[in-house]
């Protein structure tokens, strides 16, 4: 196999405003019934002002970009660290972009404000089409 | 336990240093059957609409063996157990104070829907910071399939914090 023809980076998408619904059906889908991303009550009680996005769901977002970004199946490996709270209202934008050195993609998750709310990297291979055997890795 | 008609202190409970002993503890390996439902309710939750995840048939149809796990949903899988939280309360860590602090995953190959998946877990590492206001708690798990070959690799970071106590009448910044 010839190597996978470079991806075109970066690639900036822009999500719609994080909503109370898109916490409980993360919540559900999920299994992570963690309370303070769903009863502002919890919440409250845990010291925060309003109820916080579970740090998976931004992952799951950047995770869905980066596949449509080198296709189905494309993530090979994926890590991220949560650096600031995501809150109901925000308009997160994510950056998926080269990294200055080696074979791996950067990934940044950010508010409105420019607030990155997490960070990684991922090494993107080739998507999965036909066959659930891998090319020769 | 506080006697009738003294004031319970409104304030966070005194940090509790996780026991580094810990380290190495197992959770008993869980396995779980890869589900069209709960991958299509998780596609519809993260906004995922593209065939290879939600439409079995366009998926057999393009000779693929069913719809394909997208990223981060075997940590959803990892979670599905009785009393997913369960390793931490054992560990005295309530989970109210837990932030989520990082997460990786290493695919080593793609998963299907309808595959058996054992997930088995452990304590890989705590650590504390600043006299233990700030603790970290890191946890491996191992993902198998049915023929014992390895799947993935999801590491998980929990920070443990210990909130300021509100600030008191006049304390101004």
């Amino acid at each position: 196999m010839t190597g996978t023809p470079p991806l075109a980076l970066p690639v900036t998408r822009g999500l719609p405003p994080v909503t109370r619904t898109d916490l409980a059906l993360y919540a559900g889908a999920s299994g992570d019934h963690n309370p303070v991303h769903i009863d502002i009550d919890a919440a409250r009680a845990a010291g925060l002002d309003d109820v916080i996005a579970h740090g998976m769901l931004s992952m799951a977002w950047a995770g869905r970009v980066l596949d449509e970004t080198a296709g189905a199946g494309s993530v090979q490996t994926f890590r991220m660290r949560f650096t600031a709270p995501v809150r109901v209202g925000d308009r997160l934008t994510v950056t998926v972009s080269r990294a200055e050195e080696g074979p791996d993609v950067e990934v940044l998750v950010a508010d409105a404000e420019g607030t990155v709310t997490a960070r990684g990297t991922a090494r993107l291979g080739h998507p999965v089409l036909s066959t659930t055997r891998s090319r020769s890795t | 336990m506080s006697s009738p008609g003294t004031t319970v202190p409104t304030g966070p409970a005194p940090a509790r240093l996780i026991d580094p002993s810990v380290v190495g503890t197992a959770t008993p390996p869980h396995t779980v059957l890869v589900e069209a439902g709960r991958l299509r309710q998780f596609a519809h939750a993260v906004g995922e609409r593209r065939s290879e995840y939600v439409d079995e048939e366009a998926a057999r149809t393009a000779g693929r063996p069913g719809l394909l796990v997208p990223p981060t949903f075997l940590f959803c899988l990892e979670m599905e157990r009785p009393d997913p939280w369960g390793w931490l309360t054992a560990i005295g860590v309530d989970l109210a104070t837990v932030l989520h602090a990082e997460q990786s995953f290493v695919h080593h190959r793609p998963v299907w829907v309808g595959e058996r998946l054992t997930f088995a877990s452990r304590i890989a590492d705590v650590t504390a910071k600043a006299g233990g206001a700030l603790q970290f708690v890191v946890r491996h798990t191992h993902v198998t399939d049915e023929r014992g070959a390895q799947v993935a690799d999801l590491s998980t970071t929990l920070a443990v914090v210990r909130r300021d106590p509100p600030a008191q009448e006049g304390d101004h910044r």
